[in-house]
């Protein structure tokens, strides 16, 4: 056997073997506020299936955001039989999707690598242990957060452009990816830069024109079947106007629930328009900086959002770090602040939990306490993009001035690009 | 009805007394020319507000009351009070003198008494309701009793308690008005010919703040403290367990005591009691707005109701008679102008109200799950299709 | 950013970096000796605050309490009464009490603990309120001082007396009478909230009284506020007893102050309060407390007053007020107990330093240990590489020692050895590794260097984690480890057998007395205090893997400064 199918195995057991001896598991993960959020928690699901089952509107009552091509698919899973067997296809199901993601995030690691020829990429079985061993997603995993289905599409469209080469499968692939859960909308900016990138030979107005009309149709396909779905338009402010306009507060590692819990409610308006700015402006000066490697600034954007989206979780952290590693080759030697980000990252997994127990069930602490932590988490973003985008201007650097030996690279001091 | 009645009687003899008001002058009373001359008003307002929540304030609302009973000694009607009451502490549990409020912990006089018109209680105070008030923009439904109906010859006194900081008083622990929020609706009163003369009267800490926005010409305006200065409670009573009065309150409450509904006593007499030592902090009085001087103020022009209106007596129509007669000496018949409104209006619940289902046609289970197979289906041939 | 630009070229163009990394073993120590030096100037004049009332709501001392001479003689009344029961089972004592407070109209019911006597309850329903709210007045018949109650029962009937004749209760008022303030309290709290069918809201605060034989006249009272796990009283709940008492002229003891000095205030008598609350901090619910600590976990505010002294100038009733009117103020209250502090170290009854004063020290120590665990693997003179390729063995031998302490922690509470031997085989057993350890069980150079590096990082997240939690617990295992950080040095081995034996717990447990070493292990059981799994799993476990790279696997340091050349 060789060592990426012993992680693969060992990965896909974890995810499989211990939600189904120990399904409690998956009702503790997915009340934790770190883990999922009211927009992708298991639970709020399952009630949608209820609802489902006993014909009331999937959007009464408010506790329902999953959009409605989600919830009927996954229903299907849900009615096969008793609850242990569905609970069992759930367990598989969450399973294969990461191993599915692993495997296209290798071909991805070896797509990316081979650009720069002579350096060495990390091994599969690496790049698999990334992702199947990193515990933010584990748990991620085992809480049954349905983020976990509009990253498996966002993969898949980087999958399809890049080692596929099929365009329009990857258009569809982001359309899927935004119908489930909104933020990904915005990649299709770095996205439409990578495909023109990746084929040069193409006019750019083609390239955009044709794949924009597939993204734009592949949406509208879902929205107008979720009209149908749900015989009416409530879904669009059940599932988008929540994100957009974050109508549910409640705490999680964001920055957003402090500010719309202490602000004055005439404000709100106002600064959920400023926030939501924030996150997607600066999506555009990423993709401009970076079209020469529209990987990078696709991944560079996906950090950012990740970090601004008003509903974040740890899991998105995750996923994050387990992209990193495909940068071997490229910059990421140039990295100069990992140590710090992982304390940090560490101190704030320990931390966070504790300080929502002293202010929810002991009640000496209070939100401050919680939100502090938030705010490191945020200073990890900020490190992670910080270190990754300098490390990145220093490598295009050495490569634009052919610096080669190693020596001058190490007295290499840069302060300006 | 009777007391509807009632307003519209007591409005109407108020815009009659403006018409009768050249008669008055014929009057050949010394002292009631003299009077006239100084204050062109025709009536008297007031508005009494407590702002805060909570037991531990009760001060707040004894202030408050006691100055109502003052300005109802002095005459002015409670139709022509409007008392705002934040919270409800003469029923709280923990009064051990349940349904009284004193103002002094020798509890001569139980404040709350027996004859106490709330016109906004609890969570009806809101700075949205008192803005509302003064600038009387309100529902076609909203109660006459419950408004501020003055006119160009009405004379306001204005009276706020709570706890404020630079610039703004807290309401009911959950909002704020500003300074500038209140001087413009004085600006929007004085447009609509709302008011002849208004003395502001504000008690709470950095009071003096919130009168410094006023720009609305004819208004007195005196604050207990000044920017950065708290204002103080003069004293607990060891029973009730709490303070009772607040300083600035209690020396105007213990000089108005002294005046009654005739009293010629002037404003600057009672601006002579805020002293450092009895306020211990520093009152502010702002004058530049206002036209007269303070020594020709009388009390009573702001605390008391016009009382000295002498009708001649050869008119032999009486005031009854001229409201319910035309010229011809037909009746009357006053149509009561009662906007009543039979619709229903859907309740507002925020956001929330997208919860609702809005579905155009009921579905079944199995509907749905075939059109999601359906966009399934569709999007997996459409994924095999695209090459 | 220029300035940020600037700093660092300075840095590299002097090489601050390498010159750091090098004096890292130095500098980890400085930090804990920093750490310690804050606690020691904390109590100087300046870095304390005085107490003041925060809640607007509270308003002690402002209304007059009426418990005065007229219910003196109902006090002597009940406290004849139940003299004469003191010989008597606790199921008659409980009959005769109830008897008493139902004839005051309070409805009663039992509390079975299935380990001590039936705890009897009286509720007072309050006449006004709204019914969601309580207060309680536990009265144990055995006080801490294992004196009979006599003086805090008859004080409880009288004031349950004076107290069901008021109508300004806005709050429920619950009165307890529980067998002793341990395990019975702490079991009849549980059940309040768990099973308990009588019940009367939530609990907003509680007071343990204890007025032994004290008799008519009392000199001072002394308040015991520490809960379990690091918990405490809302700041304003003991300044307002505290503040109620001094309006009554009664002088406080906190930290057992001698009576000599409970007016005198100067730096000693701060510091020590100050290390005195640490240490029982820590070890409420380990040893016997005053038995406010059965409140702790519920959002409940409580403390333990204690009548001192026999031939007094104060009278009993003047006790009483003390209950009567912080009651009277927490009934005042519209929200729970939010204002003031929460996390506070007490440096007399009305001195405390709160949590921002006070934080940096325990802080110090947790980056002492994070730059100790740095300084064990740079001073190591390996490539950063090896310890990455070593890290799965590394990681494995630290699991299998936190394995070994999970089936510790669970097993040491049941077996019932004698605990001496125990002791001795926890701590020296494995500082025998040495000597046995043959070539089959050995570490090489990186594993025991990784190993002893993982587990002093592992120490500063432990400290880390119980920074705000449990501050005091944070900063004495912090101080009681600080000898593993003396092992990243080349030294003589005894040294380092002699740092080992006395950071180890057991060995500073079993030091301490074998009482703490009972309640440690049974505190969890009994009340719910986590302390023995810290020790179990973080302390023990982290000696163990500094034990064990130290002593059974390679770790001698090569001179760096040859490496580099």
């Amino acid at each position: 056997m060789t060592k990426l199918n012993q992680v693969l195995i060992l990965g896909g057991l974890i995810r499989f073997i211990i939600p189904t001896l120990l399904p409690q598991v998956v009702d503790i993960l997915s009340s934790i506020i770190e883990i999922s959020t009211p927009i992708n928690s298991f639970k709020s699901l399952q009630e949608a299936f209820y609802y489902l089952n006993n014909d009331i509107n999937l959007y009464d009552g408010g506790i329902n955001h999953h959009p409605p091509v989600l919830v009927i698919l996954l229903s299907f899973i849900n009615d096969v039989g008793s609850s242990f067997v569905s609970n069992i296809l759930f367990n598989l199901l969450y399973t294969i999707v990461d191993l599915y993601i692993t495997l296209k995030l290798i071909a991805l690691n070896k797509w990316y690598n081979e650009q720069w020829k002579g350096s060495t990429r990390y091994n599969d079985d690496l790049i698999a242990s990334f992702y199947l061993f990193n515990p933010l997603l584990i748990v991620t995993n085992l809480s049954h957060s349905t983020l976990i289905f509009s990253i498996l599409f966002i993969i898949e469209a980087l999958n399809q452009l890049l080692v596929v080469k099929n365009l329009p499968r990857s258009m569809i692939a982001l359309s899927i990816a935004s119908y489930l859960s909104y933020t990904p909308l915005w990649l299709i900016i770095p996205l439409l830069s990578l495909m023109s990138n990746t084929n040069p030979n193409v006019p750019k107005a083609e390239i955009y024109g044709r794949n924009l009309g597939f993204y734009i149709m592949g949406l509208m396909l879902f929205i107008m079947s979720s009209f149908l779905i749900n015989a009416s338009w409530q879904f669009i402010p059940q599932v988008y106007g929540t994100i957009f306009m974050f109508n549910k507060i409640q705490p999680n590692v964001g920055l957003w629930w402090y500010l719309f819990t202490e602000m004055f409610e005439f404000f709100t308006p106002f600064y959920v328009g400023v926030f939501n700015l924030y996150s997607i402006i600066f999506v555009i000066p990423i993709t401009l900086r970076f079209t020469n490697d529209g990987f990078f600034a696709f991944f560079l954007s996906l950090t950012w959002l990740s970090f601004t989206k008003s509903y974040p979780t740890i899991g998105d952290l995750g996923y994050v770090l387990s992209i990193i590693p495909i940068f071997k080759s490229s910059f990421l030697q140039y990295c100069k602040f990992s140590v710090i980000y992982i304390i940090l990252l560490i101190v704030c997994l320990i931390l966070s939990p504790i300080f929502y127990y002293c202010w929810i069930v002991l009640g000496n602490g209070n939100s401050n306490f919680f939100y502090s932590i938030n705010l490191i988490w945020g200073v990890i973003y900020l490190f992670i993009i910080m270190d990754i985008t300098w490390a990145k201007l220093t490598f295009d650097y050495i490569i634009d001035n052919e610096i080669k030996d190693k020596k001058q690279v190490e007295k290499l001091r840069l302060t300006q690009i | 009805m009777k007391i509807q009645l009632n307003i519209v009687l007591v409005t109407i003899f108020s815009i009659l007394t403006v018409f009768v008001r050249g008669d008055i002058n014929v009057v050949n009373t010394e002292e009631a020319d003299h009077i006239i001359s100084k204050s062109k008003h025709t009536n008297n307002w007031a508005v009494l507000v407590s702002t805060s929540r909570f037991w531990f304030n009760y001060r707040h609302m004894a202030n408050v009351l006691s100055l109502y009973r003052t300005v109802k000694r002095l005459g002015i009607p409670d139709s022509q009070i409007i008392l705002m009451l934040s919270d409800d502490i003469a029923c709280n549990p923990r009064n051990a003198f349940p349904g009284t409020v004193f103002n002094n912990n020798n509890q001569a006089i139980d404040v709350y008494g027996d004859e106490v018109e709330v016109d906004y209680r609890g969570y009806e105070v809101t700075v949205e309701n008192f803005i509302r008030l003064l600038t009387d923009r309100w529902d076609p439904d909203h109660p006459r009793s419950k408004r501020l109906l003055t006119d160009e010859n009405s004379n306001i006194f204005i009276y706020l308690t709570g706890h404020g900081g630079n610039e703004f008083l807290k309401f009911q622990d959950a909002e704020e008005i500003g300074a500038y929020d209140i001087a413009d609706a004085f600006e929007q009163m004085y447009e609509k010919k709302r008011y002849n003369e208004i003395f502001f009267m504000i008690d709470t800490c950095q009071a003096n703040t919130m009168y410094e926005r006023l720009y609305s010409p004819n208004i007195l305006a005196v604050g207990s403290s000044k920017l950065d200065e708290s204002s103080y409670s003069h004293h607990s009573d060891m029973d009730i367990g709490v303070a009772v009065i607040d300083r600035f309150t209690y020396y105007t409450l213990e000089f108005l005591e002294k005046i009654d509904k005739d009293s010629k006593q002037t404003m600057d007499k009672l601006f002579n009691e805020y002293t450092y030592e009895n306020v211990h902090s520093n009152p502010g009085i702002r004058y530049d707005l206002f036209n007269r001087n303070a020594s020709e103020v009388l009390l009573t022009d702001f605390f008391g109701n016009v009382q000295n209106v002498v009708v001649e007596d050869e008119g032999e129509e009486d005031i009854l008679y001229i409201t319910n007669h035309d010229e011809r000496g037909k009746l009357v018949q006053f149509n009561q102008e009662h906007n009543k409104s039979d619709e229903s209006y859907q309740i507002d619940f925020g956001y929330e109200d997208v919860e609702s289902s809005q579905q155009i046609t009921p579905m079944t289970a199995n509907f749905i799950r075939g059109l999601g197979l359906v966009t399934g289906a569709v999007v997996v041939g459409l994924w095999f299709v695209s090459t | 950013m220029a300035l940020a630009e600037t700093i660092s070229r300075k840095i590299h163009k002097l090489g601050l970096v390498p010159k750091l990394i090098k004096l890292l073993p130095i500098v980890s120590i400085l930090l804990a000796i920093s750490s310690i030096s804050w606690i020691l100037i904390l109590p100087l004049n300046g870095n304390y605050r005085n107490t003041y009332i925060s809640e607007n709501a509270l308003m002690p001392s402002q209304v007059t309490s009426f418990f005065r001479e007229s219910e003196w003689n109902i006090v002597r009344g009940y406290r004849e009464e139940i003299s004469k029961l003191e010989n008597q089972s606790i199921e008659i004592r409980n009959n005769q009490l109830e008897k008493w407070v139902n004839d005051l109209g309070l409805v009663t019911a039992y509390h079975n603990n299935g380990k001590f006597n039936d705890t009897l309850y009286a509720i007072m329903h309050a006449p006004r309120g709204d019914d969601t709210e309580a207060m309680v007045l536990a009265i144990p018949w055995e006080t801490s001082d294992n004196e009979y109650n006599e003086g805090g029962m008859a004080l409880a009937i009288a004031l349950s007396r004076y107290f069901s004749k008021m109508s300004i209760w806005s709050k429920n008022i619950i009165i307890v009478f529980v067998e002793n303030n341990q395990f019975p309290l702490r079991s009849w709290v549980e059940a309040y909230h768990t099973s308990l069918e009588e019940t009367a809201g939530s609990i907003e605060a509680a007071i343990v009284l204890e007025y032994g034989k004290n008799g008519d006249y009392f000199d001072y009272y002394e308040l015991i506020y520490e809960g379990l796990n690091g918990q405490l009283p809302n700041l304003d709940l003991l300044n307002t007893v505290n503040l109620i008492g001094y309006h009554e002229g009664l002088h406080c003891a906190i930290q057992d102050t001698p009576s000599t000095e409970l007016v005198k205030d100067t730096y000693f008598t701060r510091l020590r309060t100050l290390i005195r609350g640490i240490i029982a901090l820590t070890l409420t619910g380990i040893k016997p407390g005053g038995g406010c600590e059965a409140f702790s976990g519920w959002q409940i505010q409580a403390f333990t007053i204690k009548a001192r002294g026999t031939k007094g100038p104060h009278d009993v009733t003047q006790f009483g007020r003390l209950v009567d009117s912080t009651f009277r103020s927490v009934n005042n209250l519209l929200e729970k107990f939010h204002q003031s502090f929460f996390f506070y170290l007490m440096l007399s009854k009305n001195h405390f330093v709160s949590i921002g004063t006070y934080l940096p020290s325990a802080v110090l120590m947790a980056i002492a240990f994070t730059f100790s665990s740095l300084g064990t693997i740079l001073i190591s003179g390996l490539e950063i590489n090896s310890f990455i390729s070593h890290s799965a063995k590394i990681l494995t031998i630290f699991v299998i020692i936190e394995i070994i302490c999970f089936i510790l922690s669970l097993t040491l509470p049941l077996i019932k050895v004698d605990i001496s031997i125990l002791l001795i085989i926890l701590s020296f057993i494995p500082l025998g590794l040495k000597s046995s350890s043959s070539s089959s069980f050995k570490l090489n150079k990186t594993t025991s260097f990784g190993l002893v590096a993982l587990s002093l990082f592992f120490i500063s997240l432990l400290i880390t984690a119980l920074l705000i939690v449990h501050f005091s617990l944070a900063l004495l295992l912090g101080l009681f480890t600080l000898p593993l950080t003396f092992l990243a040095q080349p030294k003589p081995k005894l040294k380092t057998i002699i740092c080992l034996l006395i950071s180890n717990p057991f060995f500073i447990i079993s030091i301490a007395g074998q009482d703490i070493f009972l309640g440690l292990v049974t505190s969890w059981h009994d009340l719910q205090c986590w302390t023995w799994f810290v020790v179990s799993l973080g302390w023990y476990s982290a000696w163990l893997g500094v034990a064990v790279g130290t002593l059974s696997g390679d770790f001698t340091v090569q001179d760096t400064t040859k490496k580099q050349q």
